[in-house]
């Protein structure tokens, strides 16, 4: 029983190992690709694979470290693991993020597109989109966990119809990689966020696989080359 | 010679792009091809030139996008055939459209000095059959060197076959290279000049980046 116990807690201390190896190489390749970029709208799209990279970190630190309720600490809520990225202001500003994901993906996504679509008129429902969703944000400080939901509906609902179409749409092969990614990063991020974030150590291999496609997510951002050493 | 509007850039090419000529752009998204053509543009507007910009964006995106790169020229405007917001309607369906509009302008234009920026081809390649696109640039190509002209088009890296890259870039006098490389754990955006008609090809690849200024160049090597 205590063997098991103890290995159980083990894997729970690999998977937060590897989530923070993955978002921290997802984050450094965003970064060092934004760093390489010289128009807004690609910078900014990733900025947002780093803010991603960055989320998914605190979320495995929240739901995957020893002083978290999650992974068994009988100490309450009164760590300063909770306190910091286990509160409801804490949760709607990492959907914020994902949120600010979407936008800045369907801004590049329209570029690509050689009929310059404007894929569910986003250049106008953005904009009422993000002035409700940081009214919700605000208004968790006062009401607490009850309206994370909703800003945890933003990113999920627009991404799921936003990223088909604009994979369908795009004339870019790179940015139909990074959509898929980003895809499937968004599905393992809420399962391991939201729908078993107290199971673990399920919770934590699903975020694990979300860091992986983060990680693939960020390695797509932009078709990259190698220096042959003849050419040099 | 045609001054590209950016110093350090001309001194690469021994003085800027060759008369009569035309120069393809290549690289990715987000990597700055475009502010090649806002300098070039610029350029030839302050030296008295008669330019004409075409591309599938609106007026407002590009000067948006301009003004990013520190370019903010109110006093001359280049003539534009833009999707909203230019004197000529830019349709990506309309190929013919496209080609009686250059053609005209190179044609009014007769007397000067003629700088044509494209900026929509590889929306063109994708929405036609490659042949068409090369039998279309095959023709402009050689009305620009029927007068006192030089063309620049840019072309996402990426998005094209391998061979229609290929030939695209058979078509054109001038090839010039932006691309990201990654080096160890560094992505480095390098420049090449993969081919100029009267200058001798240049196997090396340059560091570059864009200031409020213009571009700075410097070489790279281990």
């Amino acid at each position: 029983m205590a063997s098991s116990l103890e290995l159980g807690s083990l894997a729970i201390v690999l998977e937060l190992l590897a989530v923070l190896f993955l978002a921290a190489l997802a984050g450094y390749w965003a970064l060092s690709l934004r760093r390489a970029l010289f128009v807004r709208t690609y910078r900014n799209q990733a900025l947002a694979v780093v803010m991603a990279a960055v989320a998914t970190g605190f979320i495995g630190l929240a739901n995957l470290s020893p002083g978290s309720p999650a992974a068994g600490s009988q100490t309450g809520g009164g760590t300063l693991v909770d306190f910091l990225v286990g509160g409801p202001l804490f949760l709607s500003l990492v959907f914020l993020g994902l949120f600010y994901m979407v936008d800045s993906t369907s801004r590049a996504g329209r570029l690509s597109d050689p009929l310059l679509r404007d894929t569910l008129h986003w250049s106008k429902v953005r904009n009422v989109l993000w002035g409700l969703d940081i009214a919700f944000v605000v208004l968790t400080v006062p009401t607490g966990i009850f309206l994370v939901i909703f800003t945890f509906f933003f990113p999920i609902v627009s991404g799921a119809l936003l990223f088909p179409l604009l994979a369908r749409r795009s004339g870019d092969p790179t940015l139909r990689r990074h959509l898929g990614w980003l895809g499937v990063f968004f599905i393992f991020f809420f399962l391991s966020a939201f729908l078993f974030f107290d199971s673990l150590p399920l919770s934590g291999a699903f975020l694990v696989v979300a860091g992986i496609c983060l990680y693939g997510s960020a390695r797509s951002l932009a078709p990259l080359n190698r220096l042959s050493l003849t050419e040099q | 010679m045609a001054s590209s509007g950016i110093p350090a850039l001309d001194k690469l090419l021994a003085d800027g792009y060759p008369d009569k000529s035309a120069i393809l752009v290549v690289g990715p998204p987000g990597i700055g091809k475009e502010a090649l053509g806002y300098w070039f543009t610029n350029s030839g507007l302050v030296q008295g030139d008669f330019c004409l910009y075409v591309t599938r964006l609106s007026v407002k995106e590009v000067l948006q996008d301009e003004k990013g790169f520190g370019i903010d020229n109110q006093r001359r405007v280049p003539l534009w055939c833009a999707s909203e917001g230019g004197q000529i309607k830019y349709d990506v369906n309309d190929l013919a459209g496209l080609s009686f509009n250059i053609k005209e302008t190179l044609k009014q234009n007769a007397g000067r000095r003629v700088r044509i920026v494209i900026d929509a081809i590889s929306s063109l390649l994708m929405l036609n059959q490659p042949e068409t696109i090369y039998r279309l640039l095959t023709q402009l190509l050689a009305d620009v060197k029927q007068y006192d002209a030089v063309l620049l088009a840019t072309l996402e890296e990426g998005m094209h076959k391998p061979e229609v890259l290929a030939a695209m870039q058979q078509l054109f006098d001038g090839v010039v290279e932006l691309r990201l490389y990654e080096e160890g754990l560094r992505v480095l955006p390098l420049l090449r000049i993969r081919k100029m008609r009267g200058v001798p090809p240049q196997p090396g690849y340059y560091n570059f980046s864009f200031t409020r200024t213009g571009m700075e160049v410097s070489t790279h090597g281990k």
